[in-house]
């Protein structure tokens, strides 16, 4: 990797180009082999596409920006306080419209830091939910038939349901 | 899982073959580039082998196991069948990043002298490890490519090592739209990613189908929620489980799941010998990790049930669980000992009765409990009024009471200030009922200022303060202390 170069700039998968620190593209394994691998200088013109559309590679980079610094050099615990209060705010996102995306992208871009956040916050939905707040959350249609409906109430008699 | 490690292992790839000389737009999940990924094709076929020699192939359709009822279509698994983690890498509850970590020290151990046959025999226990245990429970759903691959990037694999791996169907032609082993992930394409398959079984049970080109966000939605469901508790399962067909699937017949139940105050009243039997055979004899808290209709025999049919069991709580004796788990433990298996190293039994210190004797030989009680048994514990039951790595959870000599738990003192700590022989150590302490951080009341609330719980001045100056909690006076009796 050139040292020279503080940015790369990726495409995503709409086209758009974006720029992103070498730093915090280092959160991601595989911009972090392709650093390693391909020396970006300025002579090098081609720009790689991270198949993630635009809306959710802008939240992407600006949560590896966010961390980046701790993640390279370690930081105090307020700092990891107020990341995690961060990290919060960050996710308070439309379920249907971008966790989903967001979750998927971290996933494929290895990077375990917001695929277990996206995780968690996904998951953080569910709990404690009966089951058609479940539904009416992740706009989940009930495909049950009434006679499966029956058998699932008899199953779990302790369970919520209306 | 097996989708990722494939990607992965291009990286076992010798380096002379210095791949990324040129840069190809990004299609290939990891690669970013086009060709050059050697060592897929490589260890791919190796596997591809090695599979077929394997015994395991021929499990696919043995017997279904059921939670309840015939409906229960989608897999029985060979993962019971399978060692769990036969280099004791520790993946029970893998998530990428720990297994990311096992596929980077792979690409460690082959350096340049890379050996096809080496590679592809590791691979082959390796990998069906990890497609038994984690194909869904981690990124099964979500990484699934469908669609934008890189067709330059073939691989090896035929159809038939599908079959034999992906049972019944649920990622029967999932996995690879066809034959192509790909790490592209879908999110561009709207797409939902998981199946395209035509599995019979598929058809009547798993919805997570669709046509390819035009997944709904319905689709979508369902696979972000099965990676998520690997964060949630057993009761908030039991409730993903009514959502939907697909869910009712997905949840009862990953035992991935359920290897660690906790079982507590939402179920605990309810919870009876029979569903505690019915529950744990989601694990499909895999459990690890049972806690049973407050559970007061199961009995001796249910547990006995439980334990038999899972003998990797590695933690058993069970407090407060009255109507089980600890004559029942001796039995078990020494059934367990005489056949020299490894059994239940942590054993949480406070709140049952008659517990005797020739009991805790025993016990502490049948789960050899000196070996570890250098290390481990010296943590300090603190008392906690609503979390009593964390989760420490003790060997047995009640001990002597150094002041009133009865088998209890025992609580250290947090406050480093502690004027009983001061003393050289005192420790402030003590069960709860000789030394008085705060209900929420633990510390003891004795030399401090404190408040006793209106349901006679002692707080410190500090927690007291906090809780005052919380903006969420009502304001105090005294009538929220009457209010904290209530909430309480």
């Amino acid at each position: 990797m050139s040292s020279s170069v503080e940015a790369i700039t990726v495409l995503s998968s709409d086209g758009d180009e974006f720029k992103i620190t070498v730093s915090a593209a280092k959160l991601s394994k595989p911009l972090n082999w392709m650093l390693e691998d391909v020396c970006f200088s300025d002579d090098c013109d081609e720009v790689p596409t991270i198949e993630v559309n635009s809306k959710t590679l802008v939240k992407v980079i600006e949560y590896c920006e966010k961390h980046a610094p701790r993640a390279n050099s370690g930081a105090s615990d307020s700092d990891a306080e107020e990341l995690k209060k961060w990290d919060i705010e960050f996710m308070k996102m439309d379920v249907k419209d971008i966790l989903f995306h967001i979750l998927m992208a971290a996933n494929y871009l290895h990077m375990e830091g917001l695929y277990d956040l996206a995780c968690q916050t996904a998951a953080d939905l569910m709990k404690g939910m009966t089951v058609s707040q479940i539904r009416k959350i992740f706009h989940i249609k009930n495909d049950f038939s009434s006679e499966e409906q029956e058998q699932l109430r008899r199953q779990h008699p302790g369970c919520s349901f209306d | 899982m097996a989708l990722n490690f494939s990607s992965d292992s291009s990286f076992l790839a010798s380096p002379e073959q210095t791949p990324y000389q040129r840069l190809e737009p990004v299609v290939d999940g990891y690669l970013f580039k086009k060709s050059g990924c050697f060592g897929n094709v490589w260890s791919f076929c190796s596997f591809n082998k090695a599979l077929e020699d394997n015994p395991c192939g021929e499990l696919v359709n043995a017997d279904l196991r059921e939670f309840d009822e015939p409906s229960a279509v989608v897999a029985d698994d060979i993962l019971d069948r399978l060692p769990r983690d036969p280099f004791g890498m520790n993946i029970m509850k893998s998530t990428f990043p720990e297994l990311s970590g096992l596929i980077q020290d792979f690409d460690w151990h082959f350096p340049s002298e890379y050996d096809v046959f080496g590679v592809g025999e590791t691979h082959s226990k390796f990998d069906y490890n990890l497609f038994a245990g984690l194909y869904w429970g981690w990124n099964g759903a979500g990484s699934f490519p469908s669609g934008g691959n890189d067709k330059g990037n073939e691989m090896s694999v035929s159809d038939e090592f599908y079959d034999r791996l992906l049972f019944d169907g649920l990622f029967d032609g999932s996995l690879l739209s066809d034959g192509k082993v790909e790490m592209v992930l879908p999110t561009s394409h709207g797409d939902s990613c998981v199946s395209r398959g035509e599995s019979e079984e598929l058809k009547n049970s798993t919805k997570i189908d669709h046509d390819g080109e035009a997944g709904s966000p319905h689709d979508a939605m369902h696979v972000v929620l099965f990676l998520a469901l690997d964060y949630l508790s057993v009761t908030d399962l039991l409730s993903v489980e009514q959502v939907c067909r697909s869910f009712r699937d997905i949840v009862r017949n990953i035992p991935h799941f359920w290897w660690s139940i906790r079982i507590d105050q939402s179920l605990c009243l309810r919870i009876t010998d029979d569903t505690l039997v019915k529950l744990t055979n989601r694990a499909q004899g895999s459990l690890e990790s049972l806690s049973l808290v407050n559970c007061t209709r199961i009995t001796d025999s249910g547990l006995r049930c439980v334990l038999q049919s899972n003998p990797g069991l590695i933690k058993l709580s069970v407090p407060g669980c009255i109507r089980l004796t600890v004559e029942g788990i001796l039995l078990h433990l020494r059934a367990l000992k005489s056949s020299g298996k490894p059994g239940i190293k942590h054993l949480e039994i406070r709140g049952l009765p008659h517990v005797t210190d020739k009991h805790i004797e025993e016990l502490k030989v049948l789960l050899n409990a000196d070996k570890y009680l250098q290390q481990r048994d010296r943590r300090p514990r603190f008392y906690h009024r609503w979390f009593p039951y964390t989760d420490d790595d003790r060997v047995i959870d009640i001990e002597l009471c150094p002041i009133c000599q009865t088998l209890t738990t025992v609580y250290d003192c947090p406050a480093e200030s502690c004027p009983q700590k001061q003393q050289a022989s005192q420790s402030c150590r003590g069960c709860i009922a000789c030394i008085e302490r705060c209900i929420n951080c633990g510390q003891c009341i004795k030399g401090f200022d404190y408040v006793e609330t209106f349901c006679l719980e002692i707080r410190c001045v500090n927690c007291w303060n906090q809780l005052v100056s919380c903006p969420d909690k009502p304001i105090i006076s005294q009538r929220t202390m009457y209010q904290f009796c209530l909430y309480g």
